[in-house]
């Protein structure tokens, strides 16, 4: 057995297929590159394939991993190789390594994410936008309502973010970069961040936000593999 | 790629990966460097058409041709529309993202009565005329094949030109015949009139209808001599040799089948009385183990798929089968994938073979009697008896299945209300079959599910002659039957008698429906087949503003010498065999099926298959 982390992006218009989706297309681009994917023990066999945090859909990203196990070993760059050869275009693999022994999962791993949203608001904004940023991420909190399965609930989002700047801001567009919780403890997702600054400043209302996930960091705000 | 919608539609849509395209193996070109644009339409969502086998042989045919550029276009769902409509977005391909407007050809798919409404809304969308005598010059020539396409005279207005029977060599014959027509810069007219002397090509606005003062029909005919008089449906002689193709589009959403299907064979030996498919798609004609097993090996390779399915009307008639799935098992084994067998036969049932495919998953199984009486059995001639049915249920039960179906329709033709309570005995005896094995041997909790649907006579079958059940009829029948189901293993399910109404007017139907499709689409009619979207109040305001009674069309005893609509088409069984078989349906007399003796149903006039055997 042999494990190997991948990563890879999802572009445009991949970026609209679900997780599930996105799960069944590796599964079946492994069984097209016949690579040698290990399988599960039991009564239904399935291959051996882990993935990070799902992405949302509709957005993209540069930087999404995955594992698989192999039966037996095969080079890294083969594996980017034959896999590219039979991806469906705006699905890529960057990087592969092997994991040796390590035991560390990919999903517990995550504790950060970086975003960047790209926003298209609704009327011009005649405010200082920075400023408003500022005294926003200065309050005691951030109420948003959340709509979870047992109905509405308000949430204070505060905590979860790390940080959120202006990178780019003219005419009816601005974009943001923003370091969020990730992962399976706590997950904020930007669409929330953007909710909360439609609440607490006035005459900022989104028309369509195009949100690509940048990077996945641990709790050290470090990458998550060195690929 | 391409991605020509914008991204505030599809993020607001459900599902949006119905209309992004780009999955694996799909083809694109450059539209400039071919001479036709043929848009492959599907009348139905994304997850229904993609499931369809023809339109995957077809795409890749056309596709293989330098010159032709095949996309596919199917019915958007009603949330996107809306969108579509605020946008101003015509109907798009798939695979460029173009508008289909000014392509070459829209090629539709007539696989079900009731998505002609989406066909209609579909034009629209597109924004083509919807009558075929109101297209211009530089609008698509809009042609239409499947079998629905065998009574085309509802879609007559519409279509410009049908395709009868196997598109494999037509198809190609009629691109050949376009690129030429296009390099010479005739009129449109001469274009259908060139393709009208195609074998198996029908433009029904060469051929008058005159009807009788009392709306039937009196005659049928070209208006000119050279407009044949019979349209002969094509079909692929040797299927061994037939285009197959080496690869197939792998969808990123899961789709109503999702796997690889392999075509066994065409046609079905069986002759019950009922079925369309089984008297238009003769003769039988079968591929060979060797060769299935490489298109199956092929496929895999290519597509990835976790599962392989038989697709025919009756797999277990296939003559190799036992060879074929015992090389599919091999295969699949070794590849780690599924192999389904669905539509197997109560007589010819295998649970050994059922054992080795399903070694695990022991899900439901699948039986169609049809009928619950042996005396309706014989009317239609389902050779299925009683006894082949409980023998299999109980080695079935045996073998830990503890879930099966039946599937039954009521509204046959000399049907009584003991016949419909028939239903319920049967499902009776299957559920003391399942008490009947040992508890050691049975598994589970026993779930046996009927399911009925209604009777609707179809054109080309000895039963289309014969009037359909009145709706109030249908829901008396259904009422008995559910009363007389009372077993808490027993579940019951049946139809929307309204919609197999509905069904039964356009099986059947004559040319002047035409103009209540148009009507019930203006009305806002749309994905009939969708239960949440069937609206019987609507079409039946439609028929009224267009002055047709639909009962004219399902309630009348036609005589057989009456013109039928379809009698123009000619698919190789004759009327004369569909006579003597509805003669020997009332005496109660069954048919033997083809592999047995031949009774002369015609089709041998096409020279293979079965026939020459």
């Amino acid at each position: 057995m042999s494990k190997m982390r991948l990563k890879y992006s999802k572009e445009d218009p991949v970026k609209y297929i679900s997780h599930l989706d996105l799960l069944r297309t590796f599964n079946r681009a492994i069984k097209r590159a016949g690579l040698p994917i290990a399988y599960s023990q039991g009564f239904n066999p399935h291959p051996l394939i882990s993935f990070g945090l799902p992405l949302s859909v509709g957005v993209t990203s540069e930087t999404e991993y995955m594992d698989i196990e192999l039966q037996t070993a095969v080079a890294p760059q083969v594996v980017i190789e034959q896999l590219n050869k039979v991806l469906p275009q705006g699905i890529k693999i960057l990087a592969a390594m092997e994991l040796g022994n390590k035991k560390d999962k990919l999903g517990s791993a995550i504790v950060w994410a970086d975003y960047r949203v790209e926003v298209d608001l609704k009327i011009r904004l005649d405010i200082n936008l920075a400023e408003h940023l500022e005294n926003l991420l200065k309050s005691n909190e951030l109420i948003i309502n959340k709509e979870g399965k047992k109905g509405v609930k308000q949430v204070d989002i505060l905590p979860q973010i790390h940080s959120l700047n202006i990178e780019e801001q003219k005419e009816k567009t601005v974009v943001f970069t923003m370091r969020l919780s990730a992962g399976s403890l706590s997950n904020l997702k930007p669409e929330m961040v953007l909710q909360a600054m439609e609440k607490y400043i006035e005459g900022f209302e989104v028309d369509f936000a195009k949100i690509h996930r940048v990077r996945l960091l641990n709790k050290d705000h470090r990458n998550i593999a060195k690929i | 790629m391409t991605q020509k919608i914008d991204d505030r539609i599809l993020s607001r849509v459900q599902k949006p990966t119905r209309y992004i395209g780009n999955e694996w193996n799909s083809i694109h070109k450059d539209p400039e460097k071919v001479d036709v644009r043929f848009a492959f339409c599907f009348p139905d969502i994304y997850e229904v058409g993609m499931s369809h086998l023809g339109m995957k042989i077809l795409y890749h045919m056309l596709n293989d041709r330098e010159d032709v550029y095949c996309e596919r276009v199917f019915a958007p769902w009603v949330d996107m529309e809306q969108k579509m409509r605020e946008y101003n977005i015509p109907l798009f391909a798939l695979e460029s993202g173009d508008t289909i407007t000014d392509f070459d050809f829209l090629g539709f798919t007539l696989q079900y009565e009731m998505s002609y409404t989406n066909i209609v809304n579909m034009l629209d969308l597109a924004k083509i005329p919807l009558l075929s005598t109101d297209r211009k010059e530089g609008q698509p020539f809009i042609c239409a094949g499947g079998p629905c396409a065998y009574n085309p005279e509802p879609l007559a207005d519409i279509i410009d030109f049908f395709i009868m029977g196997e598109g494999e060599e037509v198809l190609n014959e009629i691109m050949d015949l376009y690129i030429d027509w296009k390099k010479s810069k005739e009129s449109r007219i001469a274009f259908l009139d060139s393709v009208s002397q195609i074998e198996g090509v029908y433009v029904p606005r060469f051929y008058n209808v005159k009807y009788n003062h009392d709306g039937t029909i009196h005659k049928i005919a070209g208006v000119e001599e050279k407009y044949p008089a019979k349209i002969k449906k094509r079909i692929i002689k040797k299927l061994e040799h037939a285009y197959f193709p080496d690869k197939i589009i792998v969808p990123f959403m899961e789709i109503v089948h999702d796997r690889i299907m392999l075509e066994v064979f065409r046609g079905c030996t069986r002759g019950c009385r009922f079925c369309q498919a089984g008297m238009v798609y003769r003769p039988v004609r079968e591929r060979s183990p060797e060769k299935l097993l490489e298109i199956a090996q092929a496929l895999q390779k290519a597509s990835g798929y976790e599962e392989i399915s038989l697709a025919s009307l009756s797999t277990s008639d296939y003559s190799a089968l036992e060879k074929l799935t015992r090389e599919l098992i091999e295969m699949t084994e070794k590849e780690k994938i599924n192999l389904s067998l669905p539509s197997l036969r109560v007589d010819s049932f295998s649970l050994e073979l059922m054992e080795k495919v399903q070694k695990v998953r022991k899900s439901g199984l699948t039986f169609a009697p049809e009928a619950g009486t042996q005396k309706m059995r014989d009317v239609i001639n389902k050779g299925v008896t009683e006894e082949d049915l409980i023998r299999s249920v109980t080695l079935a039960f045996e073998g830990g299945w503890d879930n099966v179906k039946l599937y039954f329709m009521i509204g046959l033709p000399t049907e009584t209300l003991e016949d419909v309570a028939g239903i319920a005995d049967l499902a009776y005896k299957v559920v003391d079959a399942y008490f009947s094995v040992s508890k050691e041997k049975r598994s589970g909790r026993l779930a046996v599910t009927v399911s009925t649907s209604s009777f609707v006579p179809k054109a080309f079958t000895p039963f289309q002659w014969h009037p359909q059940d009145t709706i109030e009829q249908l829901r008396e029948k259904q009422k008995y039957l559910q009363s007389k189901i009372k077993n808490k293993h027993i579940k019951y399910n049946w139809h929307d008698p309204e919609l197999s109404f509905l069904e039964a007017v356009f099986a059947r139907g004559d040319r002047k429906l035409s103009k209540v499709l148009i009507e019930a689409h203006k009305r806002g009619c749309k994905f009939d087949g969708w239960s949440e979207h069937f609206d019987f109040e609507k079409w039946m305001q439609a028929f009224e503003a267009c002055g047709i009674d639909p009962k004219f069309y399902t309630s009348r005893n036609r005589k057989y010498n009456e013109v039928l609509p379809w009698d123009h088409i000619d698919v190789g069984v004759t009327k004369k065999f569909l006579i003597r078989e509805a003669q020997k349906a009332f005496s109660g007399e069954t048919t033997p099926h083809c592999r047995q003796e031949c009774t002369g149903c015609g089709a041998t006039i096409f020279g293979g298959g079965v026939c020459i055997e």
